[in-house]
């Protein structure tokens, strides 16, 4: 069943900023997150049923944001690695990184995937932990865990950006 | 800025999308009309399939019809006739619209015109 096209472009113009900040401070740029937030809202739209059956529309759509976001990211990893090979056997030594520069891309970039994502529900998009716990799919307990050794880490290289890793 | 959560708030300011951006929604409903139609198109298909196969099947019968039929129709007589009537059709039409126009317009005046 197609949601009516009105109430869609509404939902759309309400969750947009939501959803395509999630996925810029999750990383690989802001023409690919602003893409992965387009399909995201696609998906809503053919399966409409399933989202109107959640309590918070915004957190099942960065839950559908983040699945779509770890399956590029893989794909991009393996395409990278293909790459990196060709170059090693051409060139005989790995491509040098661009220089990184200090931005919230950059250090949010130094926390893991998940624990990024759930300092960025919590903190930047305002879900609650069990709405982040819900659209991640991880435990209550883990996401708690995941906001606050996040926010430190994240206070500590605002502090000392030197201590990335 | 030393509080910790200001810090935080500066770092998720940055680069942050608008909060309207009309130009968004429409890619977003542009891509989802697309693909509305893309779904249409391929539930087509099978009835396209299946008329394609009934035309196919039913062909042989279409053509004995046809040629039952065409000598019937490409005859001088029904010909004349077919034109006659078309004609006629024409003329009625024409001369109706002209005596509505007359007769609606004032019957008095049409009279002594």
């Amino acid at each position: 069943m197609s949601p009516d096209p009105a109430a869609f472009a509404r939902l759309v113009a309400e969750h947009q900023q939501a959803v395509r900040g999630f996925l810029r401070r999750l990383g690989g740029g802001h023409a690919d997150a602003d893409d992965l937030a387009q399909e995201t809202f696609i998906t809503a739209w053919e399966r409409i049923g399933a989202m109107r059956e959640t309590d918070s529309p915004r957190a099942w759509l960065c839950g559908v944001a983040y699945r779509k976001w770890m399956t590029r990211r893989r794909a991009e990893g393996r395409r990278q690695r293909r790459e990196t090979d060709a170059w090693r056997e051409a060139v005989g030594s790995a491509p040098a990184s661009p220089d990184a520069r200090l931005d919230a891309t950059t250090l949010l970039g130094s926390l893991p995937p998940e624990q990024r994502a759930a300092v960025v529900l919590c903190l930047a998009v305002g879900l609650s932990h069990q709405e982040a716990a819900g659209a991640l799919g991880l435990p209550l307990g883990t996401v708690k865990s995941h906001v606050a050794r996040g926010r430190a880490k994240l206070l500590a290289l605002l502090e000392d950006p030197d201590d990335r890793s | 800025m030393t509080d910790p959560d200001t810090r935080l708030a500066a770092l998720w300011a940055e680069d942050a999308p608008p909060e309207r951006d009309p130009v968004f929604v429409v890619a977003v409903m542009e891509r989802a009309a697309r693909r509305r139609m893309a779904f249409e198109v391929a539930g087509l298909f099978p009835g396209a399939l299946a008329a394609t196969a009934l035309l196919w099947a039913a062909g042989p019968l279409v053509m004995r019809g046809a040629r039952v039929v065409l000598p019937i129709l490409a005859s001088p007589a029904l010909a004349v006739t077919a034109g006659g009537l078309t004609l006629a059709a024409t003329l009625w039409l024409w001369l109706g619209d002209r005596w509505e126009v007359f007769w609606d317009g004032n019957e008095g005046d049409a009279i002594q015109a």
